[in-house]
């Protein structure tokens, strides 16, 4: 037996009790009648027992082998976090209390928090909890164990059973969102361009100009025919698109699954899975307390909508303040590495925010309008996210108490219209077409 | 790191126990403390300085029973004896002339005032005598100052002052007081002499004696003291001299005619500790061996397990105090079990809580707890809401006759007609601070006119009570 472990066993108040009994048998036994002796003895046989029972049990956890399983999932779908327990030794574990800890921002839909447990020896429990899946990163885990004897009268230290692990959960791209954008651009009668300019697919023959470059002209025909022709290609209408999202804690302020930031996430990965199969390019940067989450250089393709959803999937859930002018200049730094020498259409996800954010948010689309590019800023109004999950009744109460901080938001997008930038001030309804609409109003 | 325990405590209590009881079963121990020049004396009569000035270069011992005067057999021995305070039987002198002639050689030195010693003089066929007279000065003081001369092979005179001397009779003598005078007996009037002879020199079949009428030059006193130089090169010349330069020269200091007192004798008699201490030095060596005595367990060991042995009996013989004494043994030995065991406070393991952070937390829960008040202002914000979806939707104000026509064919010409007048009633008592209409509950009011407004808001196609709300209309207005 491990001396390390029996330093890890504790007394409980439940053993106070013994041993005052035990101590008072055994000063008897001494003072009064030595028949007092046999029940003294009998407790202090107990008080060992129990004691070394518990430091093996302790011993016994300590080296069971764990397996742990987390499922794939995205936002809104369930995730299911399972931990197998296989007790290797002879020995049962009567009694294990163990304790998940997880991510304060995630909910656990399924299972219990916390359990008692009886491991047989050679045997294997399986403890599982499933969470109502949110984007982001979170962390699940460590589960903490304490051993107990039967009597209760000794516990263990905690034993970390499981590290902590990090779950990234994807934003689902919702089939109706894009089903509804699909809709709508087909009615918008959006399709290819069939016009000829610079692309990459061939449009057609035509006869050599002067100024058309010599790469471009058709050999063959010049052989067979002496005519110099040279091949025109059609024009490409893809687009250059760049989602920006300011991961500032007020984007994570809201209803489980239903945050300006979880809404954002849907509303970008549903577009980028539409624009994907437009052959668009895209790229997505986040600006964290952390540091800059960037999907990387502007890709296209499903390759590109993978890299936007995993990259939101790796933003962490903060509820400090920070400065938010300065995740402006960090998510600045980072676009302008990456940003193709074209104009770019791109969304910049914020929050409302006091004169000197205004202030921050107007450079930086200044900035950003100054390279030819053009910048749309797509500001949630907070009272139309906290509203859900609240009964009718309090709806309307809770409008009235904040109608002013509706107000406040309100004027700060109409002031960065006044400043001439593209808001986009919109509630959890209506923005992927909105967005949507806007792409393609300018592809065309 | 962890300190590794090698010897637990109760290890170390139980070698305690034993110590303690070796110590009873051994005994005090036997400390003396020597009123006179006992080589053992480190006090200032004693001659423990002297023994330790011959002991840094000679193999030197002390001797305080005659018994244990065992000599070696293959050195020269050097004999010296201090001012004994017993006086030598012929038979002691005898015992000491045999264990003398066990050496290869021998020489002896005495220094004697009071002729104590000379019953060894006598056993080392010597004929030198000490007179046990007294010697005075001219000036009739007992220090006279006398020229000692060393004989053998460090020969010289020193010029030293004597303290309470006697005269020596017999044997070569080799040192003497010029001009003195000499007390024979206790009332007898001092006599004068030209010279008195204080020291003596004899050599007996080649073994010599060396006798000196005064043994306080030997003194500890005389040794520390600022002239204590000469003193010491005078006490090292004789010993060389006697030694005669041998190298394996083994000096024994005999102590076993100097009276001492039992350090114990002296804790059951403290009144005698003035006659033993003559300066504050002194008081520390009279002190040590008797603290020594009181620190053993034989000391306080018994007297202790007697009351111990009374309190028992007491305590037993009370039922009260022997209740108490139960009660008390029962939480000490609880306490020490407990000391055996760590213990915590068991609870079971936090569980993980889970939040939901709102921009407007405070005022959502409030909501929601039913805890929020409405007031005037709530009325006002009421008012603009509805005010605003009017001016965006129809382009009137409420206060405007022609939202009462607006309204009429929404909800109903009485309803809108009352809602009407009540709102902006009430709107203007607000603003301009006016007395009526009398408002008894402002809470109740606004709640009711919010139903009623949800009504006209419901008409004009938008609402405050769904989740696509009111904000949805200003959205509108701000693009």
């Amino acid at each position: 037996m491990s001396s390390e472990a029996l330093t890890q066993v504790s007394g409980t108040q439940r053993l106070t009790a013994v041993l005052l009994i035990t101590a008072a048998l055994l000063v008897f036994s001494v003072f009064v009648n030595i028949d007092f002796l046999m029940p003294a003895m009998a407790l202090v046989a107990l008080i060992a027992s129990t004691r070394g029972y518990a430091v093996i049990s302790y011993l016994a956890l300590s080296k069971c082998e764990i397996k742990t399983n987390a499922s794939v999932t995205v936002g809104g779908k369930p995730l299911t976090y399972s931990i197998e327990i296989f007790n290797k030794g002879l020995i049962p574990i009567a009694l294990v209390e163990i304790t998940l800890n997880y991510s304060q921002n995630l909910r656990l839909v399924k299972g219990s928090k916390a359990a008692l447990l009886i491991i047989p020896p050679k045997s294997s429990v399986t403890y599982e909890v499933v969470f109502n899946g949110r984007v982001g990163k979170h962390r699940v885990g460590p589960l903490k164990a304490v051993v107990r004897d039967p009597l209760g009268l000794f516990r263990s230290s905690e034993l970390e059973l499981v590290k902590a692990e990090e779950v990234a959960i994807q934003p689902p791209a919702r089939e109706v969102m894009i089903r509804k954008v699909w809709t709508h651009t087909r009615s918008a009668g959006v399709v290819r361009s069939r016009e000829p300019g610079l692309g990459v697919e061939l449009y057609g023959v035509r006869e050599f100009r002067p100024g058309d470059d010599l790469r471009r002209v058709v050999w063959r025909t010049l052989a067979s025919s002496n005519r110099l022709s040279v091949k025109e290609m059609e024009r490409e209408t893809y687009q250059s698109i760049f989602f920006v999202v300011e991961a500032s804690p007020q984007m994570f302020y809201g209803p489980y699954g239903g945050t300006p930031y979880e809404h954002a996430s849907e509303v970008i990965a549903s577009i980028s899975a539409y624009l994907a199969r437009r052959g668009d390019l895209m790229s997505l940067v986040v600006a964290t307390q952390d540091g800059v989450l960037t999907s990387g250089k502007p890709s296209r393709g499903r390759n590109a909508y993978v890299k936007i959803s995993k990259t939101l999937s790796m933003v962490p859930y903060i509820a400090d303040s920070v400065d938010r002018n300065l995740l402006l200049k960090k998510a600045l730094k980072e676009i302008l590495n990456s940003l193709p020498r074209e104009r770019n259409l791109i969304f910049v996800f914020t929050t409302a925010g006091d004169e000197t954010y205004l202030k921050g948010l107007l450079e930086f689309i200044n900035k950003l309008r100054s390279l030819n590019n053009d910048v749309y800023v797509a500001i949630p109004l907070t009272i139309a996210y906290e509203v859900r999950g609240l009964p009718p009744w309090a709806q309307a109460i809770y409008r009235v108490k904040l109608y002013d901080k509706v107000k406040d938001e309100l004027e700060f997008a109409r002031k960065l219209v006044k400043y001439r930038a593209r808001v986009i001030a919109i509630g959890p309804q209506y923005m992927p077409e909105t967005i949507v609409r806007i792409v393609e109003a300018r592809r065309s | 790191m962890k300190k590794l325990k090698l010897v637990s405590s109760w290890v170390v209590i139980g070698l305690v126990v034993l110590a303690l009881i070796a110590l009873l079963e051994k005994g005090p121990p036997i400390a003396y403390v020597f009123s006179g020049a006992s080589p053992a004396s480190p006090m200032s009569f004693g001659t423990y300085e002297f023994y330790l000035l011959v002991r840094e270069r000679h193999q030197a011992t002390a001797v305080f029973r005659l018994d244990d005067l065992k000599l070696p057999s293959n050195s020269r021995c050097v004999y010296v004896l201090i001012s004994p305070d017993i006086p030598y039987t012929l038979e002691e002198g005898r015992h000491v002339a045999k264990a003398l002639s066990q050496c290869v050689s021998y020489a002896a030195l005495i220094a004697d005032e009071w002729g104590t010693s000379n019953n060894v003089l006598i056993a080392l066929n010597t004929s030198v005598r000490v007179v046990g007279d007294l010697v005075l000065d001219a000036l009739r003081t007992p220090y006279p100052q006398a020229q000692m001369r060393v004989i053998g092979r460090y020969e010289n005179t020193y010029e030293i002052t004597l303290d309470i001397a006697s005269e020596v009779s017999g044997g070569t003598p080799s040192g003497f007081v010029v001009n003195g005078y000499v007390v024979t007996g206790g009332n007898a009037p001092p006599i004068k002499r030209d010279v008195i002879y204080v020291a003596a020199y004899e050599s007996v079949k080649d073994n010599p004696v060396y006798v000196i009428g005064d043994g306080s030059i030997f003194l500890n006193q005389v040794l520390t003291s600022k002239e204590g130089g000469r003193y010491r090169e005078f006490a090292l010349s004789v010993v060389e001299g006697l030694c005669g330069g041998q190298p394996n020269c083994y000096v024994v200091f005999d102590g076993s005619h100097h009276s001492g007192v039992k350090a114990s004798d002296l804790l059951a008699r403290p009144q005698l500790i003035s006659n033993y201490v003559k300066n504050p030095q002194d008081l520390f060596y009279v002190i040590t061996p008797m603290i020594s005595l009181i620190l053993h367990p034989t000391f306080w060991l018994p007297p202790l397990a007697s009351w111990l042995n009374r309190f028992t009996g007491f305590i037993f013989g009370n039922e009260l105090f022997y209740s108490s004494a139960l009660l008390f043994a029962v939480v000490l030995t609880y306490y020490l079990v407990k000391g055996r065991f760590p213990s915590t406070s068991d609870f079971r393991l936090p569980e993980q809580s889970e939040v939901e952070l709102f921009a407007t937390s405070d005022i959502r829960n409030a909501v929601l707890a039913g805890r929020v008040k409405l007031g005037k202002e709530d009325f006002i914000k009421l008012y603009d809401m509805v005010n605003s979806v009017l001016v965006g939707v129809a382009g009137v104000e409420l206060s405007d006759e022609k939202a009462l026509q607006l309204l009429s064919k929404a909800v109903g010409a009485e309803a809108s007609l009352k809602y009407f007048k009540e709102m902006n009633k009430l709107y203007v008592k607000v603003k301009k601070r006016k007395l009526l209409p009398i408002v008894l509950s402002w809470d109740r009011r606004v709640r009711k006119l919010i139903t009623q407004s949800e009504e006209v808001l419901k008409a004009l196609g938008t609402s405050l009570q769904s989740e696509r709300g009111v904000e949805y209309v200003f959205l509108r207005f701000a693009r």
